[in-house]
């Protein structure tokens, strides 16, 4: 058994802070560490040195040949747990101690949790700080971030991996942390899932920095990549959903934000059990903030990240080799 | 029957038969789409227009008799088709969780703002179930604890 402390800490109105060094004895996580932000934002001390911290607590990170952890516990109260037996995942998080447990079975740790560990520790850890974690992409320009949400395989990685290797920023391809009140978005995982038919494209875009860091278990033919930049965080302009069209040119169309919630909070409530009746005003209430788009996916990736600048303006960066 | 009895501390208002919102029910809405999830089941659904007008009184507590009266206002129904809309409404909420029996002190009255009647649609959506990871609050074995899945599901 490999243990290993991690804290969790989230600063009001700041980027969650998890510092996950070391954390299952693979030092590949430690790329995570860096994608969560800690020795970016606020040096190692991070936790302590935020101030104002709104949740800190304490995960004991374990993996695992056997069983997962304590029989005995039995969640309710202040308890939350989860047993993902299929995966070998086992987790709990008690939220008047601040204190939980996130396990995984070696050998087998699935890819997605090794490039996005404890999401749902993280998520319940969140949620009485008024945040919550979002399922979408955070593609950063100079005007904004835009959140693209939708279903897995809807085009949100590939269109923000498209956007990065074109010098946008990115908070996320999957999930991010979302100050609903300030409609201000975070970055919680320094990584993000590209499919196997964008990837030697994308990878030779990025050179280095599209590196695989891991793979997603079949079905799910994707690479884990790091992302190549260290944007933390950044004002949402607006939502979109990505529709796939046949149209060669991508572009935004309004829509109403009722369109957008029922993409958004059914899959950022239910597959990480946080407490929906919290979580859904505080989605509808980002979604009534902002402006809200579909994003028309068109055959011609470099048009759909021109559509997105059309609302979150230029790239902050130098693109990468060009298509 | 509504009205008032006498009690010891004078007189009570008589509890009327309504319904209310589940407790593990999210719910919100915006335009004129409300999203309502069902925490247990993992379903969610949605409703607009009428249907998503008449669902805000069951936030505090409605009963048929309220739903009715909003639509009669507006729609052009006959009793008998009120009735069965109502009925098939109240009756496919109940059949997914979403409300629950309740006595009320009052039932709340509802208000049709979508300027034309087109029924009370209920869509349901099941394909996030499969996301749901395993709760076990509510498939414990109750003498040895989590992790132990129980024999028989609980839900």
């Amino acid at each position: 058994m490999i243990e290993t402390s991690v804290r969790i800490g989230i600063a009001r109105l700041g980027p969650l802070v998890l510092d996950v060094r070391g954390a299952l004895g693979d030092p590949r996580n430690s790329v995570v560490a860096r994608g969560l932000c800690l020795d970016e934002i606020s040096g190692p001390s991070g936790v302590d040195e935020l101030g104002g911290a709104h949740v800190t607590g304490t995960v004991v990170v374990k993996t695992l040949a056997g069983p997962p952890i304590d029989p005995r516990l039995v969640p309710g109260g202040s308890i939350k747990a989860l047993y993902d037996a299929d995966h070998g995942l086992a987790g709990w998080w008690d939220r008047e101690r601040c204190v939980g447990e996130w396990s995984v079975r070696t050998p087998g740790i699935p890819s997605w949790d090794v490039g996005a560990p404890m999401r749902p520790v993280i998520a319940w850890a969140l949620e009485e700080s008024g945040c919550v974690l979002v399922h979408g992409a955070g593609i950063v320009g100079r005007d904004g971030v835009i959140l693209i949400a939708g279903r897995g395989g809807a085009g949100k990685s590939t269109t923000a991996m498209h956007a990065v290797a074109s010098g946008y920023g990115c908070l996320g391809d999957d999930y991010c942390l979302v100050d609903p009140r300030a409609a201000v978005a975070h970055r919680v995982y320094g990584t993000a899932k590209v499919h196997d038919t964008e990837y030697p494209a994308l990878a030779h875009r990025l050179g280095t920095l599209g590196a695989a860091f891991g793979r997603c278990e079949p079905p799910d033919h994707r690479t884990i990549v790091r992302l190549p930049n260290s944007i933390m965080s950044g004002q949402i302009v607006g939502v979109a959903v990505p529709v796939r069209t046949p149209s060669l040119a991508g572009s935004l169309v309004p829509c109403s934000g009722s369109v957008l919630l029922r993409e958004i909070a059914p899959v950022s409530i239910l597959q990480l059990d946080v407490d929906g009746r919290v979580a859904l005003p505080l989605i509808a209430e980002l979604l009534r903030s902002v402006k809200t788009y579909e994003l028309h996916l068109g055959v011609d990736r470099a048009s759909n990240v021109e559509a997105l600048g059309s609302l979150i303006g230029a790239p902050l960066f130098e693109p990468f080799l060009p298509v | 029957m509504l009205g008032s009895l006498p009690s010891e501390k004078g007189f009570e208002t008589a509890m009327i038969d309504g319904w209310q919102v589940c407790e593990r029910v999210a719910h919100d809405r915006i335009d004129d789409e409300v999203v309502a999830i069902q925490l247990e089941t993992g379903e969610y659904f949605s409703m607009r227009g009428a249907a998503a007008d008449l669902w805000a009184a069951f936030a505090t507590g409605t009963d048929e008799k309220a739903l009715a009266a909003a639509i009669w206002r507006q729609a052009n129904l006959n009793e008998l088709e009120l009735e069965s809309s109502i009925k098939k409404y109240v009756s496919e909420l109940q059949e997914a969780s979403l409300i629950e029996r309740a006595q009320l002190e009052h039932a709340s009255e509802a208000v049709l703002l979508t300027p034309f009647y087109d029924g009370l649609v209920v869509e349901r959506f099941t394909d996030m179930q499969e996301l749901m990871l395993l709760d076990p609050v509510h498939d414990v074995e109750p003498e040895s604890g989590w992790p132990f899945k129980a024999s028989t599901s609980l839900v």
